[in-house]
C-alpha cells in the first residue's frame, strides 16, 4: 500500500490535526514545523514499527509476571521454596534462624529446584555435618487438575535429584519417600485420567473417599532420622490440620494454600 | 502546474514591476498583500519554524521583496519563483552572518545547515504556492464552523474511521448540499434536519447524530467553492481503504 499525503488543517506545538485522502479527520503527533495547508506524509511503517514494540513489550510484561507466578511450595528444611512453572526458585522465605543462615550462603533464587535443593543440602551439612540429611522435604501446588499434578510430580522428581547429588548416603531416606511419592503421584494422575474419562470427577462419594495419597491434600515427608517414611502429626501439614484449615477456610473463604500466597506477596513486597 | 488563476496573478505582478521600474513606488501597494503571505512562507520553511512579522528574517524577506523588483527579468520565469530564490539567499545569508557572530549549537549547524543551503528549484516554490491556495480554503472553512462551535480538532475526534461508515456519512451530507430545503434549514438553525432526513430519506438516525460535526463539515465543503478540499472528501478509489 502506497503512502499517501494528507492535507495539514491544523497544527500546533508537537501536534497537528490531518485530513486524509478519503475524508478522515486525524489528530497526529509531530516534532516537524507544520502549517495549516501543508501536505503530510503519512508514514504506515512508523506505526507498524510503533505496534511491533508495543506487542514486544506486553510479552515482556506477561513473561516476567508468569515467571514469579509461584506454582508450587516446597518445603526443605527449614526454607520455604516459591516454584515456577519451569521448575525455577522464585520466592525463598526463612523459618527460623538456621533457614536464614543457609540463605545467606547458598544462592537459590532463580536456580533450578534440583540444584536448589543440593545448595541446600550441601549447605546443612557443612554447618552439621552430624546430620542426617535434610529433614522432611515436602511438595504443595497450588490448584487442582491434571496440569497440576503432573508439575507435582516434576517437582518431587527434582527435589529428589537434587538430594541425590548432595548427599546421597545421608538423604538416602528422603530421597527414597520422595521417589515413593513422585511413584503415588503418577498413579494419582492416571487416576484423575480414567475418572475424566469415566466423568465422575464431581461425585461427592469420591472426594470423601479420598485416601492418604489424595493428590490435593498430600505432604510426603521423612518423619524420623531413622528413616521411617510416615504421614503423621509430625508434618508440617498432616491430614487433620488440612481438615482443620479446610473447616475454618470455608468459614474466612481462603485456602491454606492462598494464605501462603499471600504471606509471601507481602513479603515480596516488603523485599 | 500553471491555473488561469496563476496567469492572472503573474501578469498582475508583471504590470506593477513595470510601473515600479517606470518610477511609480506605490506600485507594490496593490500586489503587495498578495505577496507576504508567500514571502512568510518561504522564510518559515527555509528556517523550519514559523515566522512571524516581528522575526528579524520577516523583515529580510521584505527588503528580499524590493530587490526581486529591483533584478527580476521577465525572461528569468516566474516572477513568483525568482522571489522565492532571492527570498531564501537572503535568509540563509543573515543565518550564516549570525552563525559566525555568536556560537550556534554545532548539532544545530549539523541538523539545519545543509538542509538550509541545499539547492531548491522552481518546484519547491510551485509547492509552497499550492500550501497557499490549500490555506485559503482551510482557513475559510475553519471560519465556517466557527458558527457551528466545531473546529478542527473536534472532528479528529469524531471522524468515522471504518471506510464504510464514512462513506455513509459523506452521502449524508452530499444529499444535504444537494437538496435546498435541507440545507437552507441547515445553514439557518445550525444544526443538522435529523427528523426530516430520517422520516423523508430513510437516513440512518444513529449515524446522522453520532457524525454530526463530521457531516456538517462536509457538507460546508460540497456547499462551498473548496476545489482542493473536496478532492480529499471523496472516497479512494481502490488499494487498502481500511488504512488509518
Amino acid at each position: 500500500m502506497p503512502n499517501r499525503k494528507a492535507v495539514v488543517v491544523e497544527a500546533g506545538k508537537g501536534w497537528a490535526v490531518i485530513l486524509l485522502p478519503g475524508g478522515e479527520y486525524k489528530r497526529i503527533k509531530t516534532n516537524r514545523y507544520l502549517e495549516a495547508g501543508d501536505l503530510y506524509q503519512v508514514n504506515k511503517v512508523a506505526r507498524v514499527k510503533y505496534l511491533a514494540a508495543a506487542a514486544i513489550f506486553l510479552i515482556i510484561l506477561l513473561g516476567s509476571i508468569d515467571y514469579y507466578t509461584v506454582q508450587a511450595y516446597a518445603e526443605v528444611s527449614s526454607l520455604e521454596l516459591g516454584i515456577n512453572r519451569w521448575g525455577r526458585v522464585v520466592s525463598v522465605e526463612a523459618r527460623d534462624a538456621e533457614g536464614q543462615r543457609i540463605l545467606e550462603t547458598a544462592k537459590i533464587k532463580n536456580e533450578p529446584l534440583e540444584n536448589a535443593v543440593e545448595k541446600i543440602s550441601r549447605a546443612i551439612k557443612e554447618e552439621k555435618p552430624d546430620r542426617q540429611g535434610v529433614g522432611k522435604p515436602s511438595l504443595s501446588v497450588n490448584g487442582k487438575g491434571k496440569a497440576k499434578q503432573e508439575l507435582k510430580q516434576k517437582m518431587l522428581e527434582k527435589m529428589n535429584k537434587g538430594l541425590q547429588r548432595a548427599t546421597p548416603e545421608k538423604n538416602k531416606d528422603a530421597a527414597k519417600v520422595l521417589k515413593n511419592d513422585a511413584e503415588s503421584q503418577k498413579s494419582n494422575i492416571n487416576d484423575l485420567n480414567n475418572r475424566n474419562k469415566q466423568g465422575n470427577m464431581e461425585d461427592p462419594k469420591v472426594k470423601q473417599n479420598h485416601s492418604k495419597t489424595n493428590p490435593e491434600f498430600e505432604h510426603p515427608g521423612l518423619g524420623d532420622q531413622a528413616g521411617k517414611p510416615a504421614l503423621s502429626e509430625d508434618l508440617p501439614l498432616s491430614k487433620n490440620d488440612l481438615a482443620t484449615e479446610a473447616n475454618e477456610d470455608k468459614q474466612t473463604g481462603n485456602t491454606a494454600v492462598m494464605k501462603k500466597n499471600n504471606e509471601n506477596g507481602r513479603k515480596k513486597q516488603s523485599d | 502546474m500553471h491555473s488561469p488563476a496563476d496567469s492572472e496573478f503573474d501578469n498582475l505582478i508583471i504590470k506593477a514591476w513595470q510601473d515600479y521600474q517606470q518610477g511609480d513606488k506605490s506600485a507594490l501597494d496593490g500586489i503587495y498583500p498578495d505577496l507576504l503571505p508567500f514571502c512568510q512562507r518561504v522564510s518559515s520553511k527555509t528556517c523550519k519554524r514559523y515566522i512571524s512579522e516581528q522575526d528579524e528574517e520577516a523583515g529580510i524577506a521584505r527588503m528580499a521583496l524590493l530587490e526581486a523588483l529591483e533584478k527580476y527579468n521577465p525572461a528569468k520565469g516566474r516572477f513568483i519563483y525568482f522571489l522565492g530564490q532571492v527570498i531564501r539567499s537572503r535568509i540563509i545569508d543573515y543565518k550564516r552572518k549570525e552563525k559566525n557572530r555568536k556560537m550556534l549549537h554545532f548539532s544545530f549547524l549539523l541538523r539545519e545547515g545543509n538542509r538550509m543551503t541545499e539547492a531548491v528549484d522552481d518546484s519547491f516554490f510551485e509547492g509552497i504556492i499550492d500550501d497557499l491556495a490549500r490555506k485559503q480554503e482551510i482557513v475559510a472553512l475553519q471560519k465556517l464552523l466557527q458558527d457551528y462551535n466545531i473546529g478542527f480538532k473536534d472532528l479528529a475526534g469524531v471522524s468515522p474511521r471504518q471506510v464504510k461508515t464514512r462513506e455513509s456519512a459523506r452521502k449524508i451530507a452530499r444529499l444535504i448540499a444537494g437538496n435546498e430545503q435541507l440545507n437552507r434549514y441547515m445553514l439557518e438553525k445550525k444544526m443538522l434536519p435529523v427528523k426530516e432526513l430520517e422520516e423523508k430519506w430513510q437516513v440512518n438516525r444513529k449515524i446522522a447524530e453520532r457524525y454530526r460535526k463530521f457531516i456538517i463539515a462536509t457538507t460546508l465543503i460540497y456547499l462551498h467553492e473548496f476545489p482542493y478540499l473536496q478532492s480529499y472528501i471523496l472516497p479512494v478509489r481502490g488499494g487498502d481503504e481500511n488504512a488509518q
